[in-house]
């Protein structure tokens, strides 16, 4: 099929349409400061981001710039709004682990991202600048940490980053990034120079068994 | 609403989305083959393309060097090449690779129209980065600001990451529809059609360089005083002398400083493109009249165009 015909074909905007369910099934938006997050009960929220559901259990991925407090706030998909304590944190790959003492959330689909390759569709999903599940189109534009297009913070990290070109805004943090089928490959981190950079699920997967056995919410360790 | 397992998952087939994602790879994968890295500047490496077997096409403003530069090729083998010649008109450099042809790239040579969608790649370095962009806006041939003549007008919605300059603009096929520069324009990226890339190769090939006619004059507008407007015809601006290059054919013509240039041969002057116009390729040699006001006067003094020097 002709670029023309799928881009103007129903069809398109359904799968769209489709992958953006999935992602908001799987995400979180992550108050600091929030009246829940018990170090700040009464004060004023004092930043924002986005978080991915890694468990059913409650457990939740975001970015450690994201997760700047012990206790958090988490607005669940459904809307209902819980508490969740910081359980790792990763800052040189800019990740965090949160768990909520709730059960039967829907974890992210997660998919390779050694797979991708320049140009395949991705897709960032997230709270940005308080606006809550909006979505961001883009491309891939490299992965990996090559030389000659590796700098400043990218290099630092030595994680495995990939870049894209999407528009990520203030908010986007700790969110997911997604291939065309909405599984996720990378948790949303930073821009540099105009490109969108996400730290890779290999990262996340890393992180998740170097913390070896979290400290389950009360409800499912019963 | 959608199930959240998604259409691939149920049927195995793939869904728009994900033949539109494929796609777009595969054309940057296709189009990827002839990006090559250029190293020739300091620190982030440009890009170039594969034209023709052993040529690399590259931007002017991003090969620093003319000797000994070192090419990465799709795969990450490296290759040397060496500078044919320049065009800093176009923006535009050919170089040769030494012992190596590569594989070119698929040129498409059509006109490009508003809102086609394409790929900005580029190579800063080993592998391969892709921008998505759409052409936003077209126009007939123009001219840069360095004189270069370009067939048609062609400006990007993209956004510039390193390595854009001397990437191609690929179409979803992969076929390559020009190379991108950010140095023609100040604030939008540009693309050189595939057409006049041609016409500079060749030209470059067979000369080094490309022909442009030369007076070796600056000058600035000026309005003119309403009586020798009327004189004119109307014509209000025109352009005072305020550089004459040493030698060049303008003084050598007898133009002076502070002569106010109204019209060169039949063409009024009203600003500097239109000197620049007066003076392409095929004018090299010819006898121009300079019309201009000198003290208060109009008169005629005749000027052979000559050929402008190599520009770094």
């Amino acid at each position: 099929m002709s670029l023309a015909a799928l881009t103007t074909s129903p069809a398109l905007a359904h799968d769209l349409a489709a992958a953006t369910e999935r992602l908001r099934a799987s995400t979180v938006a992550v108050l600091v400061g929030a009246p829940h997050g018990r170090a700040r009960a009464t004060g004023p929220i004092a930043g924002h981001g986005s978080g991915v559901v890694w468990r059913a259990d409650g457990l939740v991925v975001t970015n450690a710039h994201v997760a700047r407090a012990d206790h958090v706030a988490l607005v669940l998909p459904d809307g209902r709004q819980v508490a969740a304590r910081l359980v790792a944190r990763d800052p040189r790959r800019d990740l965090a682990l949160l768990q909520a003492d709730v059960d039967g959330l829907t974890p992210a689909p997660v998919g390779d991202p050694g797979a991708l390759r320049p140009g395949q569709v991705v897709l960032a999903f997230g709270h940005p600048l308080g606006v809550a599940n909006a979505l961001a189109v883009g491309i891939v534009h490299g992965v990996g940490t090559e030389r000659g297009s590796a700098r400043g913070s990218w290099a630092r990290a030595g994680a495995s980053l990939i870049r894209a070109d999407v528009r990520l805004l203030p908010g986007n943090s700790g969110g997911p990034l997604a291939e065309a089928t909405g599984r996720v490959v990378g948790i949303n981190t930073m821009v540099v120079g105009g490109l969108g950079v996400a730290v890779s699920v290999r990262e996340v997967e890393a992180l998740v068994a170097a913390a070896g056995p979290l400290p389950r919410s009360t409800r499912s360790a019963a | 609403m959608a199930a959240p397992d998604g259409a691939t998952d149920r049927t195995g087939m793939p869904t728009l989305l994900e033949t539109l994602s494929t796609d777009l790879a595969a054309a940057a994968e296709t189009a990827g083959r002839a990006t090559v890295a250029v190293h020739a500047r300091r620190r982030i490496p440009a890009s170039g393309i594969l034209w023709r077997p052993a040529l690399v096409v590259a931007t002017h403003h991003t090969v620093h060097k003319d000797d000994d530069v070192r090419i990465t090729l799709d795969g990450g083998a490296t290759a040397r090449a060496t500078v044919v010649g320049r065009d800093p008109g176009t923006d535009l450099v050919v170089l040769r690779l030494d012992g190596e042809t590569g594989t070119p790239a698929t040129v498409a040579r059509e006109p490009l129209r508003v809102g086609q969608l394409g790929l900005a790649l580029g190579r800063p370095g080993d592998a391969v980065t892709a921008a998505l962009g759409v052409v936003s806006a077209v126009g007939p041939a123009w001219r840069t600001w360095h004189g270069g003549e370009i067939d048609q007008f062609v400006r990007l919605d993209v956004s510039v990451y390193d390595g854009f300059s001397g990437g191609p603009l690929a179409d979803a096929a992969g076929r390559v529809l020009g190379v991108n520069t950010s140095a023609l324009a100040r604030a939008a990226a540009v693309t050189i059609p595939a057409a006049t890339v041609d016409r500079v190769v060749d030209q470059l090939l067979a000369g080094g360089r490309v022909r442009r006619g030369y007076l070796g004059i600056g000058t600035q507008p000026v309005r003119l005083p309403d009586a020798v407007q009327a004189q004119l015809g109307g014509q209000q601006t025109a352009l005072m002398l305020v550089a004459l290059e040493p030698g060049a054919p303008a003084e050598q013509g007898g133009l002076l400083l502070g002569d106010v240039l109204v019209a060169l041969g039949a063409r009024p002057t009203l600003d500097v493109d239109d000197v620049l116009a007066a003076l392409g390729g095929d004018t090299v040699g010819q006898q121009v009249d300079a019309r201009i006001l000198r003290a208060g006067e109009l008169r005629t003094v005749p000027v052979t165009i000559g050929d402008a020097p190599a520009r770094r």
